[in-house]
């Protein structure tokens, strides 16, 4: 009997970590919509979209690890804005890549047990590139218009007029400036950290 | 308009992957016609006539320009137009998926979710998100109009001399506020009973139904034709 006691307040506990999980997640998707609203019309804010947010969802990612402790949530907050672009009309790819990051960085968060701040680190670099399956459709959409449209008469000299507007090294760039964005974004956090949360017994 | 046939989260969900590999599956004004008449019928009779013209319209206004601007020429600003038109009308059956999807209410959603049988605290999680949203809002409102009175408010002034202070002022007392409310919506919802491992009951009923059916089965023929027929 006193077992099963313990049983049951352990999965309290654990459901309540999942609540404040969900709530970290809501203000994070939050500044997800904010900055994907602003950037999306905009074709070179466009592809700043995943730095911004990078930036500015550090402090939200880095209190939720240290207030959950728990695998599950990185995941769940990674995944979440990659269905939303599914659903909003993106397709498969937004939804692996989410995924593939999603479940890189919780792995990653999980070998410091979610309590060391090297690991949240890097755990957090990874995750940012969650939004990346977002702007693959610019090269792979590209290829295929190209592969159906070049026997029906397309020159090839468009083609590689537009391969030179996108070229392949803008994926590599966006991905390195997102994990730069990233490691900044924590660095700020840490500094709100030991200036604001430490102090009020947060932590 | 009313809601003529209800379809279920799942159906709707199928019908956007389904859509997804359709897109991929065949090319063409007429094949990408079918599908866009065929997501068109779903949002009609969802009670969403007026989105459904409104895409329909599109994809017709895009067929159109296609069609006028080849006979025009091959430059490249013309092709590079044409190639613009082209993938943005090829989303679209997509598109219309996905504004089905989100006509979806929360609760049915939430129902459904425990209906998959997904890991309860995956639920727990994505319920709070969806309550939370609001609440964000409120909290967000109540930030700025006292970071106002402070003199700190946020403006394109303090936007720009003090960028990262302006962030700090709306981000600490946001999340100091997220710490709290997850407290005391913890105690409540599991006061309620939220993490009860006996089957939830809803008063939102999730059932596959004739017109479920339907609408999963014909996409399905759809991409077999186009596998075999071409």
């Amino acid at each position: 009997m006193a077992e099963m006691k313990h049983i049951d307040k352990q999965e309290g506990k654990k459901s309540k970590r999942f609540i404040t999980a969900g709530i970290f997640i809501a203000i994070y998707f939050v500044i997800f919509v904010i900055f994907g609203s602003v950037c999306m019309p905009i074709p070179v804010l466009y592809l700043l979209m995943p730095v911004l947010i990078a930036f500015f969802s550090a402090p939200v990612f880095m209190l939720m690890v240290a207030k959950t402790q728990i695998p599950g949530p990185i995941a769940i907050a990674g995944i979440l804005p990659g269905a939303f672009l599914l659903a909003m009309g993106n397709i498969w790819i937004v939804i692996v890549a989410a995924v593939i990051a999603a479940v890189l960085a919780e792995i990653i968060a999980a070998i410091g047990k979610y309590r060391s701040w090297g690991t949240n680190t890097v755990s957090f670099l990874v995750f940012s590139q969650n939004l990346l399956g977002g702007f693959l459709p610019i090269w792979i959409m590209r290829e295929a218009y190209f592969k159906s449209n070049l026997d029906r008469g397309m020159s090839a000299e468009f083609c590689d007029k537009v391969r030179e507007l996108t070229p392949g090294w803008v994926l590599i760039a966006m991905i390195a400036a997102t994990a730069a964005a990233a490691l900044l974004g924590v660095l700020f956090s840490k500094k709100l950290f030991r200036k604001h949360f430490e102090k009020a017994n947060i932590l | 308009m009313k809601e003529l046939v209800h379809f279920d989260v799942r159906t709707k969900l199928f019908l956007l992957l389904m859509m997804n590999i359709l897109m991929f599956a065949g090319s063409g004004i007429p094949y990408e016609a079918v599908l866009v008449g065929f997501c068109a019928l779903m949002l009609a009779l969802s009670g969403r006539l007026r989105t459904a013209v409104k895409f329909t319209v599109l994809f017709a206004a895009m067929a159109a320009a296609d069609v006028l601007v080849s006979g025009i020429g091959d430059g490249f600003w013309i092709s590079l137009l044409r190639f613009l038109v082209v993938i943005l009308r090829r989303f679209l059956p997509i598109f219309m998926a996905g504004s089905l999807v989100f006509a979806t209410k929360v609760s049915e959603f939430v129902a459904c979710m425990w209906k998959l049988h997904l890991p309860k605290h995956l639920i727990i999680s994505v319920s709070v998100v969806f309550r939370f949203f609001p609440t964000v809002r409120e909290e967000w409102q109540a930030i700025l109009s006292s970071m106002q009175m402070r003199g700190i408010g946020v403006s394109l002034h303090n936007l720009v001399t003090h960028p990262l202070l302006t962030v700090e002022y709306l981000l600490v007392p946001l999340l100091l506020n997220a710490v709290k409310i997850s407290e005391e919506l913890a105690e409540a919802a599991l006061c309620r009973g939220l993490d009860c491992d006996n089957p939830h009951t809803s008063l939102t009923a999730v059932r596959m139904r004739a017109g479920d059916l339907a609408a999963c089965i014909l996409p399905v023929i759809g991409l077999v034709l186009q596998k075999t027929v071409g």
